[in-house]
């Protein structure tokens, strides 16, 4: 009876099968077997790029400079940045939701080795779908400006605008690693996008309204500011220098990715 | 056999369901969420807390001698920009929370008639948001306009200034309106994460992106945008123009009845 028993299975797994590449391969499977996934980047991407063709830098006479229509080009980013947030947060959250981060820590005990596969796989989709539709943003818009004025006005070559489109791409992924970390650490669906959205959206809005012009100064700390600095697009009346502010941004989400490894490590699953 | 007495509970029957029964299970389901009471009490600190922070900036800050009345109210409700978000979570929770624990089957099993729990839930959530916003947002001013009174030589400000009666209830309906906004969201989208992007990325991301890049002609458009519809009622729009105070507020009352009317139409024709 036992031997057909054990004829009967083929694989049985072992301690030590508990590979790198393994993790990132289930956590492939898992971000893109969900639909919300799919929804939620090609609506940022379309958004993103469809904001880009009708823009116009805010110069209002003569020919912008080749920066400024940069700039213009990638205010569509913002979009796919709220987007990239949900996306990164659910990263966890969706899974203490419905309860698979069971299933996800029997099977990967390394609670650490979880982390980071599901970091790999989502900075790597961030980074290249980001980078991806910034500069197909810079494309189209600048081709649809063009076409309305008849004359070409910014390219790669130009000062600062490869800075600034790939900038904004940048920008993009390090706010999705962001999120994902905060989602590690809050596990709440609701929560952490309340907390990430106010964060990023409505505290920098909500400042610039009620702080007398003298107080602002601190708001280019924001993460927000911070890595809007890389591609001039800051929401404050100060800015810091594009590389010191997105180092700043980097700073405050590996902090978060800290904390989070931490409380992964540490604290009940 | 057949004779053995039985001795029955009082057995639910066709008819009993009431909208009175149905209104205190509601009742119960929204009281009883840690999630609520964390909304809640965040609305009236944020609100009050902000509005007094900002009067202290403002009057340290130097700046404050010039401002007639009227900005000085606008600005202790600085926190309705921000109670809009978590007021608007609140609402969406309504529904999105009982799909994302499966509470929805058991809700709709005892309650088969469905628009009857959309109401029952929207009155819940109605008659506690807009009595707790108006509260939080005379709070504020009361408040702010303490610390300002003390301070001496800055003008005088009270409810009988041109507009400042207006600003105070008019920011506390606004958030409350937002919150049906935010039911009517989560009736139609269902998901948690989907309906809060949706509500974000409407009142918050999209006139920053309409202000930041579009042209001015376009850029006008905004004012429409629920977000900016509603803060003209007191003066926290955002964008070159902004719609006068009662049509912008009437506006987001318009969304907010459109949004609950697909809601209703969701739940009565389509799957639940």
């Amino acid at each position: 009876m036992a031997t057909a028993a054990a004829a009967g299975v083929s694989r049985i797994p072992v301690a030590g099968n508990l590979t790198v590449t393994g993790v990132l391969r289930s956590e492939w499977t898992k971000l893109r077997s969900v639909r919300s996934t799919w929804w939620l980047l090609s609506t940022a991407v379309i958004l993103t790029v469809g904001v880009a063709a009708f823009v116009s830098p805010a110069a209002t006479s003569g020919q912008p400079a080749p920066y400024t229509l940069a700039r213009s080009t990638e205010y569509g980013s913002l979009l796919s940045q709220l987007a990239l947030l949900v996306l990164g947060v659910m990263v966890f959250t969706g899974e203490y939701q419905s309860g698979l981060i069971r299933a996800s820590l029997s099977v990967v005990p390394r609670r650490l080795l979880l982390l980071w596969g599901k970091l790999g796989v989502f900075g790597a989709v961030a980074l290249a779908l980001s980078i991806a539709t910034s500069v197909a943003a810079f494309a189209l818009g600048e081709l649809a400006q063009r076409a309305r004025s008849g004359h070409p006005h910014a390219w790669f070559g130009d000062p600062q605008v490869t800075r600034i489109v790939l900038g904004a791409g940048l920008v993009l992924a390090v706010t999705g690693i962001f999120g994902l970390a905060l989602g590690a650490i809050i596990r709440n669906t609701a929560a952490g996008l309340s907390t990430i959205t106010a964060v990023f959206f409505v505290l920098p809005l909500v400042f610039r309204i009620a702080l007398p012009a003298s107080d602002q100064g601190f708001l280019r700390f924001l993460p927000s500011n911070a890595g809007g600095a890389l591609w001039d697009a800051a929401l404050s009346p100060t800015s810091m220098t594009p590389w010191t502010g997105f180092a700043l941004l980097c700073g405050y989400t590996a902090a978060l990715v800290a904390v989070a490894a931490w409380r992964l490590q540490h604290g009940d699953a | 056999m057949r004779t053995a007495p039985v001795t029955e509970p009082p057995r639910p029957v066709a008819g009993d369901l009431t909208m009175g029964g149905v209104l205190r299970s509601e009742w119960t389901k929204f009281r009883s969420l840690r999630s609520t009471w964390w909304l809640l009490i965040g609305t009236v600190i944020l609100s009050v807390g902000l509005g007094v922070v900002v009067i202290v900036l403002e009057i340290s800050g130097g700046g404050a001698k010039q401002q007639p009345p009227y900005q000085v109210a606008q600005q202790t409700e600085t926190a309705a920009l921000i109670t809009q978000l978590v007021l608007g979570v609140l609402g969406i929770l309504m529904f999105t929370g009982e799909y994302g624990s499966g509470m929805i089957r058991i809700s709709m099993s005892v309650v088969p008639r469905r628009v009857m729990l959309l109401w029952a839930k929207l009155s819940v959530l109605s008659v506690i948001a807009a009595p707790l916003t108006l509260v939080s947002a005379l709070l504020a001013f009361v408040l702010g306009d303490l610390v300002w009174q003390s301070h001496r030589g800055l003008v005088h400000v009270g409810f009988g200034d041109p507009q400042v009666t207006r600003i105070v209830i008019g920011s506390g309906l606004v958030v409350a309106v937002t919150a049906v906004c935010g039911f009517g969201i989560g009736a139609i989208i269902r998901s948690t994460a989907g309906s809060i992007g949706t509500l974000v990325g409407i009142f918050f991301v999209l006139p920053l992106v309409a202000q930041a890049a579009l042209p001015r002609s376009v850029a006008g458009l905004a004012r429409f945008l629920p977000s900016n519809a509603g803060d003209a009622m007191w003066g926290g729009a955002i964008g070159p123009r902004s719609l006068s105070a009662w049509s912008g507020f009437a506006l987001l009352c318009g969304y907010a009845v459109v949004l609950v009317a697909v809601a209703g139409w969701r739940l009565r024709r389509g799957d639940a």
